[in-house]
């Protein structure tokens, strides 16, 4: 048992780096104008790595032999010979049967086989990316809020009080200060580091505790969250950026998924808590930061694993759905979900089926593997 | 008990509301671009006149009520004067907002501005023209200049009267007061805050003036309520009518054919995007392009509604096009609601009255549907009633692609013609549905499952 869950876990990992590879590292080797390999008479050279576009004609014919990548095209070249909407099946002006358009061209003639694998880059790229930003705070929130819970914490007056007053200036300068200066920089470093310190002392002082409800606090945080549905807030957030970029739409996605691997993350922390070798850490006397590291993290490693690909699917599904309605990544970018926006007012159907299957096939597999583990 | 348990559950809903309420000020505030102006280009207003058009520009502004501060109370920076939204005009209030975050006082700016005004007023006249703008960009500087080199400058280019004298004085004094430690100093406004109106508003039902066509918001949010909520009761009923019987049946027959086949088909359906199924059923099942067969369903229509129908007559005759949306809408969630009842039906098949029923000498349909129907359904009725605002939000992208006047289709478009009210009234009450559909759920579970109740 255990061990086909580890089986099953390494080869999830070895999935998501091949993925990965495939994605982010191989396209431009598989689809491009720009030769690979080409044994010229000044020597080897490999074109590809070349920034400078060279017309490439010229060179072949000086060249005594060239390997090309498999599609000739990238995804942002423009064919205006073959543009309008030109189907696989139909007749194509093209110079040899290397350079036909295997899925077709959209309207201005980009190929639809290259902008399948530029645009899977970019799917990849976007969910991996906000689903790491979405571990990154949602994790620590979900695991401070579920071992701290409400009967934990004790600060005295003057805790609290420096507390609000630290968090008071944070945000105060944090909205009034011009960013991008390295003395406002110096600025909340200074305060963090008095606070700390003034913290640690006003811990020292013999005033009477009370119990901090963190659990309370933030799980209505998260709950309130929760009551507007996340493609609404998205889009409403999303219209706050004037100019849509990768990044914009990769920081939304991920600051969105955070109050939801918060939740889950939570649970399972609630669930561990109770376990004996978590009571026996705490009747050895370490305190809550040994405690968090050392137990609970890595009893959260599996949960963690599961919504790390249920996040990432999530995030791809996101991000093509945004790019559909036509709000997601910028308009220069290639998207799955772009192309399927055309096909839909063009009726292409080559520019509906090739990277509908692309996405539907991508998001199966990650979605057969956490549902592998939910229902195991 | 129960009683108690709701009042708990109400009294909780305000905070949470409260919350939404301000998310959505919030963001209503920070979006790019002047309200006003929006308001101008989507009524078409536009003029030659450049004080004409300034007039205009303040006496909407006045009307949106954009002057008064944003909420009761603010901290601002203590060289910031207490509401500076009161100045109407838009290039000056920019001006302003741009000397006071670089830490120019005030009543400094003032002085300055006037003295900038009279510099473009006089200019031309007593030709003792200093160029406005560079003096601007000398005091937009983030380093204070050294006096000796603008008191060259000023002399050089400045013939004429004393002014130069008082014009060094106030460039002098501007930087020498500049503020590099920035203090808060708080103000209290009172009830007349634009917080204040536009809660008070809302409990009057009230989301203000779509800068679209000047309608009021609420009625075009409850028209489109119509059409959504249409379309998720048809989706949940057709979800319900399906899933609940093939999940009892494939969990009575487990690893029977017809539970291999649904549980494999709702995998496949769980996988493919809305969006997805939707256009491939649109390119192919709407035109006779790839074959008359194919044709399967109405081709997506303009909706319009014919003055002086009712609600109904606009629904049986728009019903064909319904068709397609809600199947597209309920594809997602066979998937997860099938296997849940399936698993709830093997669940209570070991259940000791079932046996019970089963020496009683009862039937099988008769166990299935009145003995393990309403057990499963109180386990699954939770997860129903949470499905139903994920419908509401899933709604979107269906009334997008289908041209339904719903409420997804009108936030869509209210985003992308920027008219905020509807935005973020859309976003306040689809939330308000969310927390009372999830609140009857909880009773709803509590009524019906006697096992469960809340004693605090």
């Amino acid at each position: 048992m255990i061990e086909r869950e580890v089986h099953s876990r390494n080869k999830l990992i070895k999935i998501i780096v091949l993925l990965f590879i495939f994605g982010v590292i191989l396209v431009p080797f598989l689809a491009n104008d720009k030769a690979i390999l080409c044994f010229c008479p000044d020597g080897i050279s490999m074109p590809v790595f070349q920034k400078s576009s060279v017309d490439r004609r010229q060179a072949d014919q000086k060249c005594s032999f060239c390997v090309f990548p498999p599609i000739r095209y990238t995804a942002y070249q423009i064919d205006l010979e073959n543009s309008g909407y030109t189907g696989p099946f139909d007749a194509q002006k093209i110079p040899s049967i290397y350079h036909r358009h295997w899925l077709g061209t959209d309207k201005i003639g980009r190929d639809v086989a290259a902008g399948l694998l530029y645009g899977a880059r970019n799917s990849l790229l976007t969910g991996f990316l906000s689903m790491i930003l979405g571990l990154l705070l949602g994790v620590p929130t979900g695991m401070i809020l579920g071992y701290f819970q409400d009967n934990t914490t004790r600060w005295n007056v003057l805790q609290i009080f420096s507390f609000l007053i630290f968090v008071f200036f944070i945000i105060f300068y944090a909205v009034y200060l011009p960013w991008g200066e390295w003395n406002s920089l110096l600025l909340f470093i200074t305060l963090t580091v008095i606070y700390i310190v003034s913290f640690r002392f006003l811990a020292k002082l013999k005033l009477k505790k009370y119990y901090i409800p963190v659990d309370l606090l933030g799980y209505r945080l998260l709950e309130w969250r929760k009551s507007i549905p996340a493609l609404f807030l998205l889009l409403a957030l999303l219209s706050l950026i004037s100019k849509p970029s990768v990044l914009s739409v990769i920081i939304i996605i991920g600051l969105l998924a955070w109050a939801d691997i918060a939740r889950m993350i939570r649970a399972e922390t609630l669930s561990i808590k109770t376990r004996p070798y978590v009571l026996s850490g705490i009747a050895m006397g370490m305190n809550h930061q040994q405690i968090l590291k050392k137990y609970i993290l890595p009893g959260l490693s599996d949960t963690i694993l599961v919504i790390a690909v249920y996040m990432f699917a999530g995030a791809i599904l996101t991000e093509s759905t945004l790019s559909f309605l036509g709000l997601g990544l910028p308009a220069d970018e290639v998207s799955w979900g772009k192309m399927l926006s055309e096909s839909r007012q063009a009726r292409a159907w080559w520019m509906a089926v090739f990277p509908g299957l692309c996405l539907v096939s991508l998001l199966y597999y990650l979605n057969r593997f956490t549902n592998q583990k939910f229902y195991s | 008990m129960s009683g108690k348990y709701l009042l708990k559950r109400i009294i909780l809903l305000f905070p949470g509301l409260f919350m939404v309420v301000f998310l959505a000020f919030l963001l209503k505030n920070l979006v790019p671009g002047d309200p006003v102006e929006t308001i101008m280009l989507n009524r078409g207003m536009s003029w030659q006149d450049a004080a004409l058009r300034t007039s205009e520009y303040s006496k909407i502004y006045i009307s949106e009520g954009l002057n008064k501060p944003l909420f009761y109370f603010s901290v601002l920076p203590d060289h910031y004067p207490p509401n500076i939204r009161s100045i109407t005009d838009p290039e000056q209030n920019k001006e302003i907002s741009f000397l006071l975050k670089n830490g120019y006082p005030y009543p400094n700016i003032l002085e300055f501005l006037n003295l900038k005004n009279n510099m473009e007023k006089n200019g031309s006249a007593t030709n003792a023209s200093y160029p406005a703008d560079s003096l601007a960009h000398l005091i937009l500087q983030k380093e204070p200049l050294p006096e000796k080199a603008l008191s060259a400058i000023l002399a050089e280019k400045w013939t004429g009267n004393s002014r130069p004298t008082s014009c060094i004085q106030i460039l002098e004094n501007m930087i020498s007061n500049r503020k590099s430690w920035f203090l808060p100093s708080f103000h209290f406004y009172g009830t007349n805050n634009q917080f204040h109106d536009y809660f008070k508003g809302l409990l009057k039902l009230d989301f203000g003036l779509s800068s679209k066509d000047g309608k009021k918001v609420t009625d075009k949010i409850f028209s489109a309520l119509k059409w959504t909520s249409t379309l998720v009761f048809f989706s949940m009923m057709i979800l319900a009518l399906v899933s609940i019987p093939l999940g009892l049946w494939s969990g009575r027959y487990e690893n029977g054919k017809l539970d291999i086949w649904t549980g494999n088909l709702s995998i496949i359906l769980y996988a493919i995007p809305v969006f997805w199924l939707a256009s491939m059923l649109i390119i192919f099942c709407t035109t006779d392009q790839y074959g008359w067969w194919l044709h399967i369903f109405p081709s997506v229509g303009t909706w319009y509604d014919v003055p002086g129908s009712s609600f109904l007559q606009n629904l049986a005759k728009h019903a064909s096009q319904l068709i397609l949306p809600v199947l597209c809408m309920v594809a997602n969630d066979f998937a997860f609601l099938i296997r849940l009842i399936k698993k709830q039906t093997i669940e209570q098949k070991h259940q000791l009255y079932v046996k019970m029923a089963i020496a009683k000498g009862l039937d099988e349909k008769s166990i299935l549907t009145r003995h393990i129907l309403p057990n499963v359904g109180i386990q699954i009725l939770s997860v129903f009633t949470g499905s139903i605002p994920a419908a509401f939000a899933g709604s979107l992208i269906v009334e997008v692609i289908f041209n339904i006047p719903g409420m997804g289709r009108l936030l869509y478009h209210s985003i992308n013609s920027s008219d905020w009210n509807v935005v973020f009234g859309i976003l306040i009450v689809l939330a308000f549905l969310t927390i009372m559909i999830n609140i009857i759920g909880d009773l709803m579970y509590v009524r019906l499952n006697p096992k469960i109740s809340y004693h605090d």
